[in-house]
C-alpha cells in the first residue's frame, strides 16, 4: 500500500561500525505519526536501562515533518530526540529546517544515529545515496565556518545542513544543533549527544516527490488554513519583529526574568532602551524564512554601529531577550542579537547559557562566588563584554566555565554552599521562563516531560490579552484561558497544549502558527485536515489527541526508566514557589502553595496518574493500548496505583 | 529569466505549489520557478524557467486558473506579480544558458 505524505524509509545509521540499513516508516507512522512521534516509541523500544547519554548506545534521532515538505502552513519544523545529558530523560527538541524537507524529497522520514564515529565525520544523503564522510578539518569549527566548509566540500552552494559547534563537541550539557547558521533545536542537549558520537553535520539533498492521497482535497485546507492567518491580530506586528514584539506585553504582566528572576519586571528607563522593536527598525536588512513558512517572523540583521558594529546575523526571538538581555540586566540594546549569534556559532543553547550565567551572577552578587572561584573575574550584573567571555569559557569548558558547561543544576551541586536556590530549572533543565503570576504556563513548564520549558504544555496564550472570549473557549474548552491568576480549570487547558504542541511537532508544524498564541492560526481540526487529506487515513482530532497522550506517556515512562523523577519533579523553582513578585504591576503576588498541588492533583487525574508519585496507572496505558508499558514500570516499581 | 527580488524570504513555496502544478506531487526540482541564494544583499533571486530542461519545467502560466498558483502563496506577491509580467510579456523572454541553478 502506498504510504502518502511520507518520505517512505527510516535510514539507520550505525558509527561504530559503519553500518547503513533502511526499514519502512509506515511500520510506526500510523499510530506515532512524523517525527518526534517515531522517535519516542524508537527511544522507548530499544533504549535499554544501563545506557546513558554520552554512551555510543545512546539513539539519536532526525525526523522530518509528517507534513514538511509539502506547502502545510507552517510546515517546517524538523525534530531531534534522544537520551538527555540534562535531564537524563527525554529530550526533545524542533528547528525550523531545510534538512528535513531535503530527507522528505531523498525519500527518507527518519535516521536513527547510533555508536560512536572512530573519528569526526559528517553524514551526507544525496537521495539514496549515504556516505559518511571525514570532518577533521571540520572538528573544532563554529557552525557558521562549518556549514561553509561542507559546501566546498560538496562543491554545492546551496546545500543546507544541521550541524554542532565546539559547545557540542565538547559536551556541554546545554549544547544545541544548529541548521545552518541561525535556528536551533535548541534545548536538552542535543548537540552534546551528537558530539559523544563525533558526529560533526547532516546534510541531505532529494530531488524526488512528496506525494498526498487527496491533492485536491489537501490542497484546498492549505488555501483555506492561508486565509486564516490574514484575520490573526499578532500577524502584521508578528512579520514585522516575530515574538520579539511581546516585550512590553511581558513587562505588563511581570513576565521577564531579572537579574535571574529575583525580579519579575525590568526597570522602565531599561525597558525603553532595549525596546528590540527599535533595533529591528534601525537594522534589518531582510528577511528570512523556511519552506513552507506562511508567518514569516524571520530577518537578517546588519548592525552598523554600537560595540557589535559589523555583525551580520539573523535576528533572533524573545527567548534570547529573557534568556540573556533581561536576566543578565543588560542594557546595551544589541547584546541579545551578539550573544544569540555567538551562542548559534558555537553551537550553545542560549538558555544553557543564561541559565548558568544568571545563576552565577547571582551568586557572584550574594558572595557565594568570589573572583578566587571564576578565574579571577567578577561576574556583575550587567556587565555585556563578561557575558561574551562567559559564554566562550562555558562553550570550550575553559576554568569556571567548565562547571557552568555542566548547566546551573549541576554547577549548583559541584559548588554547594547553598547556591541551588538560585539554578533556576525543572528536572535539571536551564528555565527561561518566568512563571509566576501566570498559573498555566507555570504547571505546563514545570510537569513538562524534557524538563523546564514552555513548548510541549505551558499555556502560552494566557498572558497574550485581548482575546476573543467565544473563540477562546471554544478552542481551549474553558473560559478562564486569559486570566492567569486561576487555578482552576488550568489543568485541562495544559492537557489540551500537550496534545497540540505534540502533534504540531510530529507534523512539523511551527508552534508560532498554532494557536498556541493567537486563535486565529492553526489548531488541532485544521491539523486533522491536512493530516487526514495528506495520507489518506481519515483522523479526527479525537485520534490526534489520543495519539499526542500515547506520545506523553511514553516521554513518561522514558522518564520513569532513566530517572528518579516523580511528583516532587513537577512542582516549580523553591524561588517561584516561595518569593512574592517584588515589583511591576502584580507587586505583592504569590504563588499559593496548596492551590498549586490543587491544581497538580486534577493535572494528574486528567491524565489517569497516580497523584501521590505522578505515575501512570495500568488502567491509563492499557486504555491507551501500551500495556507493554504497564508491565515495565510494574517491574520498576512505578505503577501507578 | 532570472531577477531580483529584495523583498522574497525565502519561504519556497511557490515553488512546491508550482511543482504540484505540474506533477501531481511536490517536488521543488520539477517547479518553473526557482528561489536561488545569492552572495550578498537582501532577498533572493527568482529564477523562471521558460522551457522543460534538467532544472525543471517550463513555466506554463498556470493556464485554467485566475492567477498562477505561485502568486496564490506569495507573501509579496506584488513584486512576484511584477517578475512575472515580464516573463509574460513575450518580448523580453530570454532563455538560460545551462548552469544557471
Amino acid at each position: 500500500m502506498t504510504l502518502y505524505a511520507y518520505g517512505g524509509k527510516i535510514l539507520r545509521v550505525n558509527l561504530t561500525s559503519g553500518e547503513m540499513r533502511t526499514e519502512p516508516t509506515s511500520r510506526l507512522a500510523r499510530e506515532w505519526i512524523g517525527s518526534s512521534g517515531i522517535a519516542i516509541k524508537l527511544l522507548y523500544d530499544e533504549l535499554r536501562s544501563w545506557v546513558t547519554p554520552f554512551d555510543p548506545a545512546n539513539m539519536l534521532i532526525f525526523g522530518a515533518g509528517a507534513l514538511q515538505g509539502t506547502p502545510a502552513p507552517g510546515a517546517c519544523k524538523m525534530n531531534a530526540s534522544s537520551l538527555g545529558p540534562l535531564t537524563g530523560g527525554w529530550a526533545s527538541g524542533c528547528s525550523d529546517s531545510y534538512v528535513g524537507g531535503q530527507l522528505k524529497y531523498a525519500g527518507f522520514d527518519s535516521v536513527v544515529v547510533e555508536g560512536r564515529a572512530p573519528r569526526p565525520v559528517y553524514l551526507w544523503i544525496d537521495d539514496g545515496k549515504v556516505q559518511l564522510r571525514d570532518a577533521s578539518t571540520l572538528w573544532g569549527k563554529t557552525t557558521w565556518e562549518t556549514l561553509d566548509g561542507i559546501r566546498k566540500d560538496l562543491g554545492d552552494s546551496t546545500l543546507h545542513c544541521v550541524s554542532i559547534g565546539p559547545a557540542g563537541e565538547n559536551l556541554v550539557r546545554g549544547a544545541c544543533i544548529i541548521q545552518d547558521k541561525g535556528r536551533a533545536f535548541g534545548r536538552c542537549g542535543l548537540g552534546a549527544v551528537m558530539g559523544s558520537k563525533n558526529l560533526k553535520a547532516l546534510v541531505a539533498r532529494g530531488t524526488g516527490s512528496v506525494s498526498v492521497a487527496r491533492p485536491a482535497a489537501f490542497m484546498d485546507g492549505v488555501h483555506d488554513i492561508r486565509k486564516m492567518f490574514d484575520k490573526a491580530k499578532s500577524r502584521d506586528n508578528f512579520r514585522k519583529y516575530g515574538t520579539l514584539s511581546c516585550l512590553l506585553r511581558k513587562q505588563e504582566v511581570c513576565g521577564l526574568p531579572y537579574r535571574n528572576f529575583q525580579e519579575c519586571a525590568i526597570p522602565e528607563e531599561m525597558l525603553q532602551k532595549i525596546d528590540p522593536r527599535k533595533t529591528i527598525d534601525k537594522f534589518e536588512v531582510a528577511r528570512q524564512s523556511f519552506p513552507g513558512c506562511v508567518l514569516g517572523c524571520g530577518r537578517h540583521l546588519h548592525i552598523t554601529d554600537g560595540p557589535y558594529a559589523g555583525l551580520q546575523t539573523e535576528a533572533c526571538q524573545h527567548e534570547a531577550m529573557g534568556t540573556l538581555q533581561t536576566r543578565l540586566a543588560v542594557s546595551e540594546p544589541t547584546f541579545l542579537f551578539k550573544a544569540n549569534a555567538l551562542c548559534d556559532q558555537l553551537g550553545l543553547d542560549v538558555d544553557a547559557a543564561g541559565g548558568a550565567i544568571g545563576w552565577a551572577m547571582e551568586c557572584f552578587q550574594r558572595g557565594i562566588l568570589t573572583e578566587n572561584d571564576t578565574d579571577g573575574q567578577p561576574l556583575e550584573w550587567g556587565d555585556a563584554a563578561a557575558a561574551l567571555v562567559w559564554i566562550e569559557k562555558i562553550a570550550y569548558r575553559r576554568g569556571f566555565g567548565n562547571i557552568l558547561a555542566e548547566g546551573c543544576a549541576r554547577a549548583a551541586d559541584i559548588v554547594g554552599r547553598q547556591s541551588g536556590y538560585f539554578a533556576m530549572h525543572i528536572k535539571g533543565q536551564d528555565l527561561y521562563e518566568q512563571c509566576r503570576g501566570s498559573n498555566g504556563w507555570l504547571l505546563g513548564t514545570a510537569t513538562s516531560t524534557r524538563g523546564g520549558g514552555h513548548t510541549t504544555g505551558a499555556i502560552v496564550i494566557e498572558t497574550v490579552g485581548e482575546l476573543d472570549p467565544e473563540k477562546a473557549a471554544r478552542i481551549y474548552g474553558a473560559d478562564n484561558v486569559d486570566r492567569p491568576l486561576d487555578y482552576t480549570g488550568k489543568a485541562r487547558i495544559v492537557m489540551y497544549m500537550e496534545s497540540l504542541s505534540r502533534i504540531a511537532n510530529s507534523l512539523g508544524i511551527c508552534l508560532y502558527s498554532t494557536t498556541c498564541w493567537d486563535l486565529e492560526q492553526i489548531d488541532l481540526p485544521q491539523m486533522a485536515r491536512l493530516y487526514s487529506t495528506a495520507t489518506g487515513w481519515e483522523t479526527s482530532v479525537d485520534d490526534l489527541k489520543r495519539i499526542a497522550m500515547r506520545q506523553l506517556n511514553l516521554e513518561k515512562a522514558l522518564n520513569l526508566r532513566f530517572t528518579d523523577f516523580d511528583r516532587r519533579a513537577d512542582m516549580p523553582t523553591p524561588r517561584d514557589l516561595y518569593e512574592p513578585i517584588p515589583s511591576g504591576n502584580l507587586a505583592g503576588w504569590k504563588l499559593d502553595e496548596k492551590r498549586y498541588n490543587e491544581m497538580l492533583d486534577e493535572y494528574y487525574d486528567l491524565h489517569g496518574w497516580n497523584r501521590q508519585n505522578s505515575f501512570p496507572t495500568r488502567r491509563t496505558l492499557e486504555a491507551l493500548g501500551l500495556p507493554e508499558v504497564a508491565d515495565e514500570l510494574e517491574c520498576l516499581g512505578k505503577l501507578g496505583s | 529569466m532570472k531577477r531580483d527580488m529584495p523583498s522574497c524570504g525565502g519561504c519556497r513555496t511557490c515553488e512546491m505549489v508550482c511543482s504540484f502544478h505540474h506533477t501531481g506531487a511536490y517536488n521543488p526540482s520539477a517547479s518553473s520557478i526557482k528561489i536561488l541564494e545569492k552572495a550578498t544583499g537582501a532577498g533572493y533571486n527568482v529564477l523562471v524557467l521558460d522551457e522543460d530542461g534538467p532544472a525543471g519545467r517550463g513555466c506554463d502560466r498556470c493556464p485554467g486558473l485566475a492567477r498562477p498558483l505561485c502568486l496564490d502563496v506569495c507573501r509579496e506577491e506584488n513584486d512576484l506579480t511584477a517578475i512575472l509580467a515580464e516573463f509574460f510579456s513575450s518580448g523580453d523572454r530570454e532563455k538560460q544558458p545551462e548552469g544557471t541553478c
